[in-house]
């Protein structure tokens, strides 16, 4: 997935998942479709083919849910703040935000080796979060060299 | 369209984590394995339907019955039909789009990864029901590929297994369909607009609407002549006073969409070759999304066009006409924009080039037998006899089956990491383009002069036609063999292909190594 970034002068980061609709424009497309089958399926109810309604009831529910299934992660995001008090990380992941907070002269920036490409870690202490999940390799590599950068900073 | 993959790394290609054997392919969630899996069910399936096809040929070779009984004889028409069309043709896109999809857009998979290998697994059992069908008492569903009644509320259990099968098989392009428009309407790479996704993309969304849109209605069909049979209902039998043609007007409200189902992604695939191979953009990509676009539609409002004879009023007869007549327009604007875009191209013809030529031309062919058949004073004549079955043909064959070779071999550099043999290739071309005339050309002069399709038997008028046909049919049923040859050899080994072996190809999916990694795209490239 990737992510939509936004840096100030104090550093702060936001990335979000990638979708390239938004929801709202989803909702459309699916009650535009709804719309349709149920007008055929209303069509043929009325000359007697009744049979027709059930399907496509079945079938607007499955696509329904599937785009519910995909939406629930639209709005996962992860959101870095690092001030002179705190490093603040905030991990949305199907509506459910975690705030994990950290002392900024003792926590620790690290880039592991996971499967096939890397993760970024911040840590404090036995508390870590990963970060950098909707940045590509690049990304995280920035990710991981500036955050360290501006924890140093502070730390001297 | 130019693309740069945002520093996306595929070097880490091999999945060390997943199951090997026969267990990876049950349990892959993995695009291309599923991909790769659609395409060969389709192709073994179409070597299945294939067979049926020459043995129908080979009792057509002359007048008398020599190969197969009657009985049989309507179930290999049957069999063939339904077998070609929901296991052959449909899946061989719907592999096509699980392979292409998630690399044309920049996605790592598609949207719903286990749902996706549902859908392929729901396949083989649905084969087997339409198969094994020919080994119960009664045989297989005889009614053609309409399933019309009366005749199929009076068949024995195979007509059961032929309905249960398509019902199987209607829930899997459902799943397809809706995993393939929350894949493209999601996950596009950053940048990649609706207007930006290659046509291949686009085709496939309008063909999953459609599929979304259908399929209701022939799962509706199905299941009220399943409860006229069992259940004690009598919506299409006439003997309870239900309506024989009202299963026609359902049936084909799903039929003639159904067509465009298999027709759109072929225009699809020959609108990423055509490019490719004549060094150009695509001429009109806008036009072109309109023209799909509006065929779509208007193939909702023409299904009558399929029974002019079972009485219609005149007004209903020239409604449809002219509806009918309306799909030339965009179709014509399509055909316009492929041969604009080969116009003053760096022309080369390589084997997909070649049979997204031979697509261009045949179905151009097909298209204009199909505007004759539109004309009702003409089609009144012309129902039901061998120039139907030879439009329809040139239709789905020389449309979705030279489109699907163009794809394969233009694709397989990406698939197999090894460059396919062009001679082969290029034989594998000309004989089916001979044979293929071979067979389908002379059954319009068959048409015209009066021989009704379905029949095992004929007038002596008719032998030498049917004699060249059959001939044609079993050159034509041989050489596809060259083409397994062809994917054999390339997957064996092979001349290296490079990331992008076309020169002249444009998309994300030639930013990927050949052959594309197991996992593509993690992170999403930036599409400029």
């Amino acid at each position: 997935m990737s992510a939509v970034l936004s840096q100030s002068s104090e550093f702060s980061i936001e990335a979000r998942r990638n979708c390239s609709m938004s929801p709202r424009a989803l909702l459309t497309f699916f009650l535009v479709t709804c719309a349709l089958s149920m007008a055929i399926a209303a069509a043929w109810a009325a000359v007697g083919v009744w049979w027709v309604f059930p399907f496509a009831g079945l079938e607007i529910s499955a696509l329904g849910l599937a785009f519910i299934a995909y939406g629930r992660r639209v709005g996962d995001f992860e959101r870095i703040h690092l001030d002179d008090e705190r490093l603040l990380v905030e991990v949305c992941e199907k509506t459910r935000v975690s705030r994990y907070e950290f002392a900024p002269a003792w926590a620790k920036v690290e880039t592991r080796k996971v499967g096939f490409g890397s993760e970024v870690v911040v840590r404090c202490r036995d508390r870590q979060v990963t970060v950098g999940r909707y940045l590509d390799e690049k990304g995280r590599a920035k990710l991981a060299r500036d955050l360290a950068g501006k924890l140093r900073e502070r730390r001297f | 369209m130019a693309a740069i993959p945002g520093g996306a790394d595929h070097a880490h290609d091999h999945d060390h984590h997943q199951p090997s054997g026969i267990m990876r392919w049950v349990t892959t969630t993995n695009h291309k394995d599923i991909g790769s899996m659609y395409l060969w069910f389709s192709f073994a399936m179409f070597l299945v339907g294939g067979v049926m096809a020459l043995v129908i040929r080979a009792e057509l070779f002359q007048p008398g019955l020599q190969v197969v009984d009657p009985d049989r004889f309507n179930q290999m028409t049957t069999l063939h039909g339904l077998i070609m069309v929901f296991g052959a043709i449909m899946p061989a896109f719907v592999g096509f789009a699980n392979w292409m999809i998630p690399l044309m857009i920049g996605a790592s998979d598609m949207a719903f990864a286990r749902m996706n290998n549902w859908s392929f697994w729901l396949l083989p059992p649905a084969a087997i029901l339409l198969t094994s069908s020919l080994l119960v008492p009664g045989g297989a569903a005889a009614s053609g590929w309409t399933l019309y009644p009366p005749l199929t509320v009076q068949m024995g259990i195979g007509m059961d297994m032929a309905i249960f099968a398509v019902h199987i098989l209607g829930i899997s392009s459902i799943m397809g369909s809706i995993n393939i428009v929350t894949t493209l309407l999601n996950m596009r790479a950053p940048g990649m607009t609706l207007m930006k996704m290659p046509l291949f993309c686009w085709t496939w969304l309008i063909t999953a609407y459609l599929v979304i849109a259908v399929m209701p209605v022939l799962a509706g069909a199905v299941t009220m002549i399943l409860t006229d049979r069992h259940f004690g209902t009598s919506f299409f039998n006439a003997a309870g006073g239900g309506d024989p043609v009202l299963y026609q007007h359902i049936f084909w409200f799903f039929g003639h969409p159904e067509v465009y189902i298999i027709a759109i992604p072929a225009f699809g695939v020959v609108s990423q070759v055509i490019p490719a191979f004549s060094r150009k953009p695509l001429f009109g990509y806008a036009s072109m999304v309109y023209a799909t676009s509006s065929i779509a539609i208007l193939s909702f409002i023409v299904w009558a066009h399929h029974m002019y004879t079972v009485g219609m009023p005149v007004a209903g007869q020239l409604y449809f006409m002219f509806a009918t007549m309306l799909i030339a327009i965009p179709t014509g604007v399509k055909v316009f924009n492929w041969v604009a875009t080969m116009w003053r191209g760096s022309l080369s013809f390589e084997t997909p080039m070649l049979f997204s030529i031979g697509f261009l031309f045949l179905f151009t062919l097909g298209g204009f037998s199909g505007l004759v058949l539109s004309m009702t004073a003409v089609d009144i004549q012309l129902h039901d006899s061998y120039y139907v079955v030879a439009h329809f043909h040139y239709v789905m064959v020389a449309g979705a089956l030279f489109s699907a070779y163009a794809g394969a071999y233009y694709w397989l550099p990406k698939w197999t990491g090894h460059m396919y043999d062009e001679k082969l290739g290029k034989l594998h071309f000309w004989l089916s383009i001979v044979f293929f005339n071979m067979t389908f050309f002379v059954q319009h002069f068959l048409g015209l002069a009066g021989m009704p399709r379905r029949i095992p038997d004929y007038s002596l008028q008719f032998a030498e036609f049917n004699m060249i046909s059959s001939i044609g049919a079993f050159g034509f049923g041989l050489s596809q063999l060259v083409f397994l040859i062809v994917v054999l050899k390339c997957i064996k080994g092979g001349e290296k292909a490079s990331a992008k072996p076309w020169d002249g190809a444009e998309g994300l999916e030639w930013t990927v190594p050949s052959p594309a990694p197991h996992h593509t795209f993690e992170t999403p490239p930036v599409f400029k």
